[in-house]
């Protein structure tokens, strides 16, 4: 066949268009999203100053859309200035040409700002290994923790982990070996250069471009002699993250973030581009190598900024389409509601409903007392036909230093204080939990009760708080750094145990730091006393006045990692005691709170409750703080504090969402449904059952909750359903998941079955009076999911009793039925 | 539609395809897929670090066209012109594929340069190395760091270490008298015979391959080059007849090679890291080894069997760096990351016990400020010198363990240090890389020197203070070196 020559041409012209339209597509993935009309524009910063040559500085632009939500346009913008004293480059970034003042104009369509500009100087400074070369180091990524960073490092290479002792990675790269690493004759021929771009076989892979920023940074730095600055030049002191709090309105917009980090002696620098980013949720935001945020769905997510040893946070807010949410104005019973409302509000969140009187009674009773209420208790509260507000506060009021409120918080305490036989003794394991009985039965100020624990000395019988110290002595051998670690995990929520072997990687612990805590711990000491299983703690005044650093083999002198604590007296104890407890700790009435805010509302404000630190924040950092000052004003009052959340609307509310509320997790915008623990549970089933547990050793009638420890249990019952070990100070060691095994334990085990069937149990007493069908399954709703059935499951229950061989054996069926669902085994 | 335009509509439909593959693969068919610079850049970025001489996964080597085409243990790795029964393109496509193992696969199109270039033929296209480069003196514009210096015996000679070279100095630093140019970039250690004419120079360019150079200095010429393993070796020592040579390697061993023919006698594998050092004991029948896995241990040269633990490497000794013997005694000095250097006697006395006491030890000295990187024994054995990152090198009394001295050798870190074979001198050498010398009983400088020649286009002006100084000694030292003679090893 034939083809006429412009055919052929047509052809060409048509397969080149396709071909260049698909790479025009292809070059912008992103412009499927419109920007809508903007009335406003802002640039952050206001203004540059910029010191030298290299001081290269970038610019963030947004826009205000018409229905309020300010939009990033750093990437549309156009920048330009009018003069050769500054040179913006294809990236946006500013860079000094000559020295004086000018300015920038922003434009996007038809709106646009001057932004003033201050070139101080243009000079040139040479390479610093502490403010160039170890950033560097660290974006490359040789000193993470799977790299060189790694405790023994990689391959005969070692660094400090991240980069936190620059001193021993200088003499690494430098000195070790006789500077193998570096080749003065021949600079590129250096094997610091040579491994990561893979010019040599690098293990790691090739991690460096020859030629690229880094590895420019690198080799001028050996080219200028490899100078260590490190005694002469401070490191970042501050790191500033620009936005640090942003609302991006749609999946698929985004926003620049800058980095400049600050220095001791005033200066600062632009470093996006040398900072580390992780997003603690990507899959509500994406954060790019070089800070560049990506929306992915409604939702909160923080980025994470890390250089050098610092780390900052950019709270993302994607707000996603809200299109038809209007507030509504609802009922705050106290500063929570109002604080958690704000932040509801600026979410666009509505908050659920309040819960019903019935779900009420069972909730409030189970978190403060850590029982179900009995049914005489709910018929009483259910008939009072008081303003339900007035009712429900009066409970609380009721509960509150109750002997099951106390039974329950000295539980709780003596699982955080690690009350058990293995550290402390049978003798001493009952002591103790008396005398956490007492402190909470006399509601001792918190601050007290913390000094008390950490000031006890002398016999661990007459003073059983000193049994506190035996939790962290081996045998006889007090160890003062897992006392620090226990202590400020407990009472300051800080994990400080990484600092150990390292600078803490996501905070700004050090190494030093956690020595010179442990310090004021190094004179304490264990020995026998005269009884069976008695400890005496006292102060060796003869040891060493402090521990040994475990690099330089020094004593460590004490000292706290931030604030100041002052000299008192002769033990050194009372010092760290001081300042650990005192109102201006920042941390110590801070986690506190938030513990028991997760204890009664499923999760902290900061979440996991004894992690607390800058690269975790807070979901509603005013709350936290509000509940942090009233706790303190309170003089440390615990029940003061459990007054105020619970009276609070917010944890009255109902675990039914709404169209707007259903995906919130994090803002309390509704209740979260737990599960009950494995004390909670045991208990329950007996009030239901009308059944005691049998637990060996301890008087009949014991509940799950007054054990003074684990070693005693209902055939492995409070075991599988999580109870912890107390072998740990962490909030962690107890666990309400749910799985299969607790399902099957439920449905088959023996607990449950023997506890329905037991001759003097519920079932059987109500048969034997020979009641009403209809009675009966009241009452046993009552006693299990403390309501009383709807009409529904009334006429269904009624007619399976009825059918079923005998009534005993239809009502325990229901009964079975009941605990085995999600009513009876979620605190809802 | 009737089916002329069918066709019609076909073939406008495939030309649209053909011309667009073209279009958007310029190059296909037409330039052949090269070996030297598309896929070798693959393997070397991708594969090497794992299937490299060193560390071979799988008994597979990637660095160069043979080994890849060897293959590994799964077989050959390629089959030219059979790309259905290539290895390498069942292991890089999949998904996901195997290799590159825990890292970023390859993309589609380097897949298909791999699979093209097999139907292509597989061919190498490396060009040819010239195989005997004449060597040019290398150009120094700032000092090379000093990792090694030896005395000749009769105490005539200085030879030190530069950027592949070893230059030989007059003893006093007073001219440059020879360069022994080699192709490893570092010299790591440089021991003499005993009778003068024989220097070995052991060292190496960093992860790729160690060498050991044997020069007869009478003709200043190389008469053997020895590669062994993959890295730098370390601490070469001789035996006492001149016959055997010892050094430490990276790959954990200590090797013994004969001098005569280079030929391994022994290969000792008791190590868990890099051996740093090697010495023989005075009669030549054993020799220690020194690691940074902190270990010290003997054994026999003759069997190549291991003796004995030294030190009792877990009562607090660091990774050792250096090690010598004492010049007429069965004793070795060790020293490295804890800072005390610590005399040993090699051959126990005494059984060893549960506690693993460090029996052996004849005396602890000083700790040392900073991290231990040369150590040495004065010529009859009564003093050391130990020297160490920061700078300081320090002289002590064996006998009672006194310091004598303490010399500002170096700005940064002290590398090497030898003793005068006669005169009361010690010379110095490391970071800063000028030689100084010393009094090693009163601290006194008496030379200090820069042992290379500085190109002085590229230094001079920006230099200033005591720099210029320097630079313009060294711009004699230039006009000095004129005239000497540069010795070429003649290599294969």
């Amino acid at each position: 066949m034939k083809v006429p020559m412009s055919l052929l041409g047509i052809l060409l012209i048509l397969t080149l268009n396709t071909y260049s339209n698909v790479n025009a597509n292809s070059a912008h993935p992103e412009a499927n999203i419109r920007i809508p009309k903007i009335t406003q524009l802002k640039s952050i910063p206001e203004a540059l100053v910029l010191d030298g040559k290299n001081d290269v500085r970038s610019i963030t632009v947004s826009g205000l859309t018409s229905d309020g939500h300010w939009i990033d346009l750093s990437k549309e913008a156009s920048f330009t200035t009018n003069d050769n004293k500054v040179k913006i480059d294809n990236n946006g970034h500013v860079h000094p040409v000559e020295a004086g003042w000018t300015s920038i104009k922003i434009v996007f369509r038809h709106h646009s700002i001057d932004l003033s500009v201050n070139v101080e100087n243009i000079d040139t400074q040479p390479i610093s290994f502490v403010r160039d070369v170890m950033p560097a180091i660290s974006k490359v990524g040789c000193n993470a923790g799977t790299c060189h960073g790694a405790a023994d490092g990689k391959n005969g290479f070692k660094l400090s982990l991240r980069g936190y002792d620059l001193d021993l990675d200088y003499q690494t790269l430098i000195t070790d070996l006789s500077g193998r690493r570096l080749n003065r004759a021949r600079p590129s021929q250096s094997l610091m250069l040579l491994k990561p771009t893979q010019g040599v076989p690098h293990g790691g892979g090739q991690v460096l471009e020859a030629n690229s920023r880094h590895y420019k940074t690198f080799h001028q730095w050996i080219v200028e002699g490899v100078k260590s600055d490190v005694n002469t030049t401070k490191r970042v002191s501050r790191l500033e993250v620009i936005p640090n709090t942003t609302e991006i309105h749609l999946p698929g917009m985004t926003q620049q973030l800058i980095v400049i980090a600050h220095y001791p002696d005033g200066t600062s620098r632009e470093v996006t581009s040398n900072a580390i980013y992780t997003s603690t949720l990507s899959d509500v935001a994406t954060v790019s190598d070089s800070g560049f945020v990506t929306a992915v769905r409604r939702g909160e997510a923080v980025i994470l900024v890390r250089y050098e040893s610092l780390y900052s946070t950019s709270e993302i807010l994607v707000i996603g389409d809200r299109s038809g949410f209007k507030w509504e104005e609802t009922t705050q019973y106290n500063y929570i509601d109002e604080l958690v409302h704000d932040k509801l509000k600026r979410v666009r969140i509505l908050p659920s409903a309040l819960c019903t009187d019935a779900e009420f009674i069972r909730r409030v009773y189970l978190d403060l007392t850590g029982m179900p209420p009995t049914p005489s208790q709910i018929q009483i509260f259910l008939e009072d036909q008081t303003d339900s507000k007035q009712k429900r506060d009066g409970l609380i009021d009721h509960l509150i230093g109750q002997p099951e409120y106390i039974e329950h918080w000295t539980h709780k305490w003596a699982d955080l204080l690690q009350c058990n036989r293995k550290f402390l003794g049978e003798k001493g394991v009952w002591l103790f939990r008396k005398w956490i009985h007492d402190s909470v039965a006399k509601n001792k100020p918190y601050d007290k009760f913390v000094r008390d624990l950490l000031l006890s000395s002398g016999s661990t019988y007459q003073n059983p708080a000193a049994n506190y110290h035996l939790v962290t002595t081996d045998k006889t051998t007090y160890q003062p750094d897992v006392a620090i670690e226990n202590a400020t995990q407990l009472f300051l929520g800080i994990r400080f145990a990484c600092a150990k072997c390292h600078d803490h990687p996501f905070e700004k612990w050090t190494q030093n730091q956690y020595y010179e805590l442990g310090s004021y711990f190094s004179e304490v000491s264990v020995k026998r006393g005269q009884l069976p299983g008695e400890q005496i703690v006292y102060n060796n005044y003869n040891v060493n006045g402090g521990v040994k650093h475990p690099k330089t083999g020094g004593i460590v002198p004490a000292n706290v990692p931030f604030g100041s604590a002052e000299k008192i007296g002769v033990d050194p104890r009372e010092s760290v005691t001081n300042w650990l407890v005192s109102k201006d700790n920042p941390w110590f009435a801070k986690s506190l709170v938030n513990r028991v805010w997760s204890y009664f509302l499923g999760r902290g404000i900061v979440e996991p409750v004894d992690d607390i630190r800058s690269s975790n924040p807070p979901s509603n950092a005013k709350l936290l703080e509000a509940l942090t000052k009233d706790f303190i004003e309170s003089g440390f009052d615990l029940r003061h504090l459990m007054h105020t959340i619970t009276k609070s609307r917010t944890y009255q509310q109902s675990i039914k969402t709404n169209r707007w509320n259903q995906e919130d997790e994090i803002n309390f915008s509704h209740a979260i449904p737990r599960r009950l623990t494995a004390e909670q549970m045991l208990d329950a089933v007996s009030i239901a059952t009308g059944s005691q547990p049998n637990f060996s050793g301890v008087p009949e009638g014991f509940r799950a909750v007054q054990l003074p420890d684990s070693s005693l249990d209902d055939g492995g019952f409070l075991k599988l359903f999580g109870r912890p070990e107390r072998e740990s100070a962490c909030e962690c060691a107890r666990t309400t998941q749910v799985s299969l095994s607790h399902a099957l334990n439920l449905i088959n085990g023996p607990t449950i079955a023997s506890a329905i069937n037991d001759p003097k149990g519920r079932i059987a007493q109500l048969t034997e009076q020979q009641i009403d069908n209809r009675i009966l399954v009241k009452k046993i709703y009552l006693a299990s999911l403390c309501r009383t059935p709807s009409e529904a499951e009334l006429i269904n229950a009624v007619e399976h009793i009825s059918k079923a061989e005998s009534q005993v054996g239809g009502a325990q069926d229901l009964l079975w039925a009941l605990i085995n669902s999600p009513s009876f085994l979620f605190n809802r | 539609m009737d089916i002329r335009s069918i066709s019609a509509h076909c073939f406008l439909w495939v030309t649209i395809l053909f011309l667009t593959i073209s279009i958007s693969n310029p190059t296909w068919p037409n330039s052949p897929v090269s070996y030297y610079q598309d896929i070798q850049p693959i393997l070397q970025r991708s594969c090497q670090g794992c299937h490299q001489p060193s560390q071979a996964r799988g008994d597979l080597v990637l660095t160069s066209y043979t080994d890849f085409q060897r293959g590994g243990s799964e077989g050959k790795a390629f089959i030219a012109g059979e790309p259905n029964q290539s290895l390498v393109l069942d292991l890089i496509s999949g998904d996901p594929p195997s290799m590159p193992m825990d890292s970023d696969p390859l993309t589609q199109a380097e897949i298909e340069l791999f699979r093209r270039w097999i139907i292509e033929g597989a061919v190498n296209d490396t060009p040819k190395v010239d195989s005997d480069p004449t060597m040019k003196p290398p150009q120094y514009t700032i000092p090379p760091l000093i990792s090694s210096l030896a005395y000749s015996p009769n105490g005539g000679i200085l030879a030190v270490s530069g950027y592949r070279e070893v230059l030989l100095h007059k003893a006093d630093g007073s001219k440059l008298l020879t360069r022994l140019l080699g192709k490893s970039d570092r010299i790591e250690s440089i021991v003499y015979g005993t009778n003068n004419n024989m220097l070995v120079a052991v060292g190496g360019t960093p992860a790729r391959f160690g060498e050991v150079q044997i020069w007869d200095t009478n003709a200043n010429k190389l008469i053997h080059s020895l590669q062994s393993t993959f890295d730098t070796i370390y601490g070469a020592s001789l035996s006492p007849d001149n016959s055997l040579l010892a050094f430490g390697c990276t790959d954990e061993t200590a090797r013994i090679i004969s001098i005569e023919d280079q030929k391994e006698l022994v290969r000792f594998d008791n190590h868990s890291d890099w051996v740093l050092g090697t010495v023989f004991t005075t009669d030549g029948s054993h020799f220690v080894t020194g690691a940074r896995d902190t270990a010290l241990k003997l054994t026999e040269v003759k069997s190549g069997s291991f003796v004995d633990d030294i030190n009792a490497s877990n009562k607090g000794s660091g990774p050792i760096h250096k090690i010598a013997r004492h010049p007429k005694l069965d004793q070795v000095l060790s020293g490295g990351e804890d800072r005390i250097p610590r005399l040993y006697r090699i051959f126990r006395q005494k059984r060893r016990d549960v506690g693993n006491t460090d029996f052996n030890l004849i005396r602890a000295f000083e700790r040392q400020s900073d991290v231990i990187n040369a150590i040495a024994f004065n010529t009859d054995g009564s003093q050391i010198a130990v020297g160490a990152v920061g700078g300081e090198v320090r002289i002590y009394k064996v006998a009672d363990g006194n310091r004598i001295a303490t010399l500002n050798a170096d700005s940064t870190a002290v590398f090497a240090i030898a003793f005068h074979p006669e005169k009361d001198q010690v010379a110095t050498g490391g970071f800063d890389g000028q030689i100084r010398i010393f009094n090693p009983n009163t601290g006194n400088l008496i030379k200090e020197f820069i042992p290379v020649p500085l190109d002085s286009v590229l230094t001079g002006a920006k230099k200033t203070g005591k720099k210029v100084e320097i630079a313009r000694e060294k711009d004699n030292g230039v006009e000095a070196t004129t005239e000497i003679k540069l010795a070429v090893s003649g290599m294969t």
